[in-house]
């Protein structure tokens, strides 16, 4: 399971410190500290309601933080519009639910990012849509519209539309969780050609096989705390903590 | 959030809630003293006149005059006129008790402890034709009053549970027949629907009182009444006709396949299998429409009928009483509006109750 | 079997009721026939767009009640769009003061039948005090018994080419925005529209104003001897069912606004967001194209029930095309031909904006 490691010397190009969100009464992250390097790859697993999904969503902003800092390609994550903007446009995200626009066809959910955001010609961005569409296997349904394509396309196509707006880390939020069985390969082995190119990933997910292929280090997460943060051998192998034990059993003997 | 709000630390979760939802932004703010002000513009002046220099009661018109506040007095002094029309004076026992009738077999039928079939069937055997009977009388050493006397809430609450009793069914016979493989009958239903449903209600209701004798043989009279009734139940059949279609269309098409499979009539199919589904998911558009037709029946004042509204408005042109007909239409209105608000609640509750069995 | 059942008893019925409708006729003496519409009515309108008297016959009359109609729907629709699409932002203000406050105005609006509110408006105006102590707004506006008296720009040739050059720059605003976005297909850059903006739209207009003498003369309505005189008028009855139909539909509008942006699911937002894309072009390139197709449909539904609903204007007496025909049924008797006159026109309208809305929301389902 040797991928060519991330460079050690590196500085960390995704930092959390001490995070802490509340949703009302609620805390949804509690001191959350976790910092990635430029190509690494970070698998994030725990239970539903862990607080996972709303870490990895704190780091484009698609979510509010109340205490803490989180530092993203240099850039402090604050109140600031013109950071988010910057840092939103660097950082791509891949979600549960595809999010794809309906209204849109597939080869304008590719280009409306470079277009609007990058300031990119139509041509050339529409060039750029169909490189990374034949990337993930699918040039051919390029004028379609959303609802034509399969649930497995769908995902694909959102990964593109990510890619196009080169971004330096993709934020893959479950990115298989809403897909039938046998489109989850497709998916995956999509994510992990990206990840053999080098790309910067942040990755929750459910897929074991995934983490232990692809992942740098795997991090555990149960009650918005981070729990355990581990190579995925050790990881898998040999987990410190109790709760870690009892989840993996769980995953895994399904 | 105003980042100088932030800046104040922990904070309680009330201080919390007020700055989210009222002090988000600069905008938000600025939304929030502005309604504000609007409201220190309205609301002492209305309270003032509408409570505070208003008049309760009053032997006439004449003892509100150098009020500046509101004459309510013109409710006490008037509401026989706008709950009952021209019903005998004497006799307006007699709708009261039917309405009480009525109402009581419509709480019966809301009320989910009631919900029994046979049980509900009786109700409505017993309710119809006794509150008929108060009203019209003849019988029983009760006078004798014809429906062209009805008016008030009564009249309303008369044309309003025709419309259920009499519009539901023809609804369900329309968009079946809409549905029909049958090319006759689906095209005269969508012919009648689509029809009925260009026409401008005002215009179906003079047609009824006006035109539709025409069409009747010479000698056969039915009562104008009945004939606007009838156009006002024709108008909401044809609505709640369309609304159901669009609930038969979103069946599954593996429904009716089941169905058939079982070897079930027709008549089983569509009525044990399909329809119950098809009212589950129309609640909301169905409830709509029976509010809608509840509203519609104040239209009846183009054709002369005394319902509640228009009983009100004959009520007010009693020139002692004229200048208060703020008072008396702001009366009316609050009660149209305690019926279709409350007919409005309980349309979102049977959407929770039968919301069980459906995925989301 | 049961088809041949329903045409013997419709035929049947149609043979019954027309059999019945010549007999009726007959007895009353009435001959069957169009022919009565080119004879004189012999009464007058309240209140007309074309120049109308008692002796001109009545498809004019009817005419008249038809444009009533349109007027009436055409201001009606102009006010419940814009004062739907306002509601429904105020519905869906983060702020809960708007929202909730909306909120209980919509349920009011909704709520109470639209005839009561016609008649509401339309008692109030005539209720209001005469002419002489009109209740007056901002010095121009005046509302008295004989409705609402308003200030009108003297049409001056400078104010009228202002206009033009107005209107004109308005096209060339529309034009600009397509070229900036072809433009910005091209070379990534869209051109800087605000200072052409700024030219065309106020600039030039005010430049042409200035040029022709820059007057700006209004014509105020005063209270004279008798009435008012000056400025333009519109009848108690007219912001009856204007001020009724407006309000109650306008509420359901809001409704119809609000569901429609909300049915754009969150996800949607996220996803634009996480591309980077400024809230703005979120709205205009992501929420608005979707939630349009959710909202022209019922929108031309509400639009189509205004038009049908302009003819509550019977009960208060605006001479509108129902109120004219029912008028004429009873001075003629020849009530089949003028339901089919009325249905017809009733039914060309409704499907004239049907038309117009099937193409709004293709246009909307290409962007």
């Amino acid at each position: 399971m040797s991928n060519q490691g991330p460079d050690v010397t590196a500085d960390p190009i995704i930092i959390l410190e001490k995070v802490n969100k509340w949703y009302e009464d609620f805390q949804a992250l509690k001191d959350v500290s976790l910092s990635v390097k430029a190509g690494e790859r970070v698998v994030v697993c725990g239970p539903s309601g862990s607080g996972k999904s709303t870490m990895i969503r704190c780091i484009n902003r698609l979510e509010d933080y109340q205490e803490g800092k989180i530092i993203v390609d240099g850039i402090v994550l604050d109140d600031s519009l013109k950071n988010i903007a910057t840092v939103r446009s660097e950082v791509g995200m891949v979600f549960q639910q595809f999010n794809l626009f309906p209204h849109l066809r597939v080869i304008d959910n590719l280009t409306i990012g470079p277009i609007d955001v990058r300031k990119m010609p139509r041509k050339e961005a529409e060039e750029i849509a169909m490189h990374y569409l034949t990337r993930v296997k699918i040039p051919e349904q390029a004028l379609k519209y959303p609802s034509q394509l399969s649930g497995g396309q769908q995902q694909r196509v959102a990964i593109a539309r990510s890619l196009c707006m080169s971004p330096k880390i993709m934020l893959f939020d479950e990115p298989t969780s809403a897909l039938d069985p046998e489109m989850i390969k497709e998916v995956l082995d999509v994510m992990v050609q990206l990840a053999e190119d080098g790309m910067t990933m942040v990755v929750v997910t459910h897929e074991m096989a995934f983490a232990r292929q692809v992942a740098d280090k795997v991090v555990y997460m149960e009650d918005g705390m981070v729990i355990e943060e581990a190579p995925p051998v050790e990881f898998f192998t040999n987990p410190k903590s109790e709760s870690t034990k009892r989840f993996l059993n769980q995953i895994l003997t399904h | 959030m105003l980042p100088f709000i932030k800046k104040l630390g922990p904070i309680s979760p009330h201080v919390h809630w007020v700055q989210v939802n009222f002090f988000d932004s600069a905008w938000s703010s600025f939304l929030t003293i502005l309604v504000l002000y609007l409201l220190y513009l309205i609301v002492p002046a209305s309270i003032e006149w509408g409570v505070l220099n208003a008049t309760w009661l009053a032997d006439s018109g004449e003892a509100c005059r150098d009020i500046a506040g509101a004459c309510w007095a013109v409710i006490p002094a008037k509401y026989r006129v706008m709950f009952f029309g021209i019903y005998p004076y004497e006799e307006h026992w007699r709708p009261t008790l039917a309405m009480g009738i009525t109402g009581l077999a419509w709480v019966m039928t809301c009320t989910r402890t009631f919900w029994k079939p046979k049980l509900l069937a009786v109700v409505w055997i017993v309710a119809i034709p006794s509150s008929l009977l108060l009203m019209w009388g003849g019988v029983f050493g009760l006078t004798f009053v014809q429906t062209s006397k009805w008016g008030g809430l009564p009249l309303t609450f008369f044309v309003f549970t025709s419309l259920m009793f009499l519009g539901m069914p023809l609804a369900v016979l329309f968009a079946l027949g809409r549905q029909s493989k049958m090319p006759v009958i689906k095209s005269v239903c969508v012919f009648i629907i689509e029809v009925v449903r260009t026409i401008p209600i005002p215009m179906i209701l003079f047609f009824a009182a006006v035109v539709l004798p025409l069409f009747l043989a010479p000698g056969v009279d039915v009562d104008q009444l009945f004939r606007v009734t009838f156009g006002l139940v024709l108008f909401f059949a044809c609505f709640q006709a369309e609304v159901l279609r669009g609930g038969l269309q979103a069946i599954p098409r593996g429904q009716y396949e089941a169905a058939d499979s079982l070897g079930l009539s027709y008549r089983s199919k569509m009525f044990k299998i399909i329809l119950p589904q098809v009212f589950r998911t129309t609640i909301p558009s169905m409830m709509n429409g029976v509010i809608g037709g509840f509203k519609d029946t104040t239209i009846v004042i183009v054709v002369g009928l005394f319902d509640l509204f228009t009983a009100t408005q004959a009520a007010l042109a009693d020139p002692e009483w004229r200048r208060y007909f703020t008072e008396g239409f702001i009366f009316v209105a609050l009660i149209y509006f305690l019926f279709t608000y409350a007919m409005s609640k309980y349309s979102q509750l049977l959407e929770k109750r039968f919301s069980f069995g459906k995925r989301d | 079997m049961i088809q041949f059942l329903a045409i013997v008893l419709m035929v049947g019925a149609i043979v019954y009721f027309g059999y019945n409708v010549a007999e009726n006729l007959a007895r009353q003496g009435i001959a069957s026939g169009f022919g009565f519409l080119t004879k004189p009515t012999g009464w007058d309108i309240g209140e007309a767009l074309i120049s109308h008297s008692s002796d001109e016959p009545y498809w004019k009359t009817l005419l008249v009640g038809f444009l009533n109609t349109l007027h009436v729907s055409a201001v009606s629709i102009f006010f419940i769009t814009f004062l739907g699409v306002f509601i429904g932002a105020c519905r869906l203000s983060k702020n809960l003061l708007v929202s909730e406050l909306t909120s209980a105005f919509v349920e009011v609006f909704r709520n109470v039948p639209t005839i009561l509110q016609v008649i509401f408006w339309s008692t109030m105006m005539r209720q209001l005090p005469h002419a002489r102590e009109a209740v007056v707004f901002l010095d121009g506006i005046m509302f008295s018994n004989r409705g609402m008296n308003f200030p009108l720009v003297h049409p001056d040739p400078s104010v009228f080419w202002g206009g033009m050059s107005f209107a004109v720059g308005v096209v060339l605003f529309f034009l600009m925005m397509w070229l900036s976005e072809r433009y910005r297909d091209k070379t990534g850059n869209p051109i800087p529209t605000l200072i052409p903006n700024v030219v065309v739209l106020i600039l030039i207009p005010l430049g042409v104003w200035a040029a022709l003498g820059a007057q700006f003369n209004l014509d105020m309505p005063k209270q004279a001897r008798f009435g008012i005189s000056g400025g333009g008028e519109i009848s108690p009855e007219f912001v009856g069912i204007v001020a009724g139909l407006t309000l109650h539909y306008a509420a359901q509008a809001g409704e119809i606004v609000r569901s429609g942006i909300e049915s754009v699911s969150q996800g949607q937002v996220e996803a634009a967001r996480a591309l980077g894309i400024r809230e703005r072009r979120i709205f205009r390139k992501i929420i608005l194209p979707q939630a349009l197709r959710v909202i022209i449909p019922p929108m031309s539904t509400e639009y189509m029930s205004t038009i049908r609903n302009s003819s509550l204007a019977v009960a208060i007496g605006y001479p509108e095309l129902f109120s004219l025909g029912s008028t004429a049924i009873n001075q003629t008797g020849q009530a089949v031909e003028m339901v089919l006159i009325m249905l017809i026109v009733y039914l060309g309208t409704c499907l004239f904006v049907s038309v117009v809305m099937n193409f709004l929301n293709k246009l909307a389902a290409f962007r």
